[in-house]
């Protein structure tokens, strides 16, 4: 009798705890999910600018937006690019142009770097050196001022804050070019 | 004890996270702006009050041997509901704070209290006690914040303060800054006591 109780207890109060649960996850889903969905548009938006369209696709897993714009002409390609910093994930949205050689830009979504040296990865001087650079061999990264058309400069203090980004954009890079390139 | 001082405890005499030391994660770790302790603050208080008043209210009808599986069951229901509301209405504070919402299921304070007084006290007793506690958690987090916002960014609830030559102290962001602070505010709250005291 006693153990009865015990498990009718522990049993009423999981079902309604899943039950309030199940409840308040169903009538916030749609809202999470519009929050994430916004937060990468905008991104893209800060991306590439001349955008005035943006069609998704999901194209062999992963999900590509493709960028036109206000006459309808396909100016690029965006996507996200994830993958682990100094400290955390590091989210990124990267814009390529329509013939897949040079970012467009980035934005960095989400990141958890150390405040006052990984987390200038956020400043807007580090993010625009990413505009117009050459992705072919490779992006690269360097300590002095940049000169090379493939070349960012790293932060200073914050090298694998820096590196982790070139080898994230690097990695989904490579693989976005062989999805729309066959 | 009066309803007065029950509800007084928890903002200074039995102060949670700078008394009793409890808490600590959340207090060293999201303390970084005067706001992310508001933010935390609040889903604490939303989760202790809820929690304090189901605990106080079905304390009779738990066996004694699982009681702290049964509170672990009602804090952790509250605890998913704020980080979900969070997410949903709020996701720049629940980014902000990442996964210390989700922790708060771990946090001492609320099971501390349920065992503590909730599981003793009449509902309307246990509210006011989850309303002291949770008030004390989120001034200490703001108080922590406050310090470490001002020296470590120079601003204050975001707004640059504009103090000439001042460069901002990184280390203040830093864990290592947090302990520094959590020090000297402790040491502040110790130094009022025995000002008082010697008064009397």
């Amino acid at each position: 009798m006693k153990y009865f109780r015990i498990v009718l207890v522990l049993l009423v109060t999981s079902l309604i705890s899943a039950f309030c649960l199940s409840l308040v996850s169903s009538l916030a889903k749609a809202r999470i999910e519009n929050n994430e969905k916004t937060a990468i548009e905008r991104a893209i938006y800060v991306v590439a600018p001349a955008a005035k369209k943006v069609e998704e696709k999901l194209t062999a897993g992963k999900t590509i937006y493709k960028l036109y714009d206000g006459q309808g002409n396909l100016i690029g390609y965006a996507f996200l690019a994830k993958g682990y910093g100094y400290q955390g994930e590091i989210k990124i949205i990267c814009g390529l142009d329509k013939n897949l050689e040079k970012i467009l830009g980035i934005e960095i979504i989400a990141s958890s770097e150390t405040p006052g040296l990984g987390a200038h990865i956020n400043d807007s001087w580090f993010k625009k050196q990413f505009r117009g650079i050459k992705v072919l061999p490779r992006i690269v990264y360097s300590k002095r001022k940049s000169r090379q058309d493939n070349e960012i400069q790293a932060i200073s203090g914050a090298t694998i804050s820096s590196r982790s980004v070139v080898e994230i954009l690097n990695k989904e890079i490579t693989k976005v070019r062989k999805i729309l390139q066959p | 004890m009066s309803k007065k001082t029950i509800f007084l405890a928890g903002l200074w005499r039995e102060h949670p996270n700078l008394r009793q030391l409890l808490g600590m994660c959340p207090t060293l770790a999201i303390t970084t702006s005067v706001l992310n302790g508001f933010a935390m603050g609040t889903a604490v208080l939303f989760v202790l009050v809820f929690s304090s008043f189901m605990v106080a209210l079905i304390k009779r009808l738990i066996p004694h041997q699982v009681r702290i599986a049964v509170y672990t069951i009602i804090i952790a229901t509250f605890v998913t509901i704020a980080d979900i509301t969070l997410k949903a209405f709020s996701p720049q504070i629940s980014r902000a704070l990442g996964p210390y919402v989700p922790l708060i299921v771990v946090n001492c304070i609320i099971l501390g209290r349920a065992e503590a007084f909730a599981s003793r006290n009449s509902v309307g007793n246990s509210v006011l006690d989850a309303l002291g506690m949770s008030l004390g958690f989120m001034w200490g987090l703001m108080a922590i914040g406050a310090v470490r916002e001002i020296l470590g960014r120079g601003t204050i609830f975001g707004f640059r303060l504009g103090i000439i030559h001042f460069r901002p102290w990184i280390i203040m962001l830093l864990p290592a800054g947090a302990f520094f602070v959590l020090g000297f505010v402790i040491a502040f709250m110790n130094f009022l006591d025995r000002q008082k005291r010697l008064k009397t």
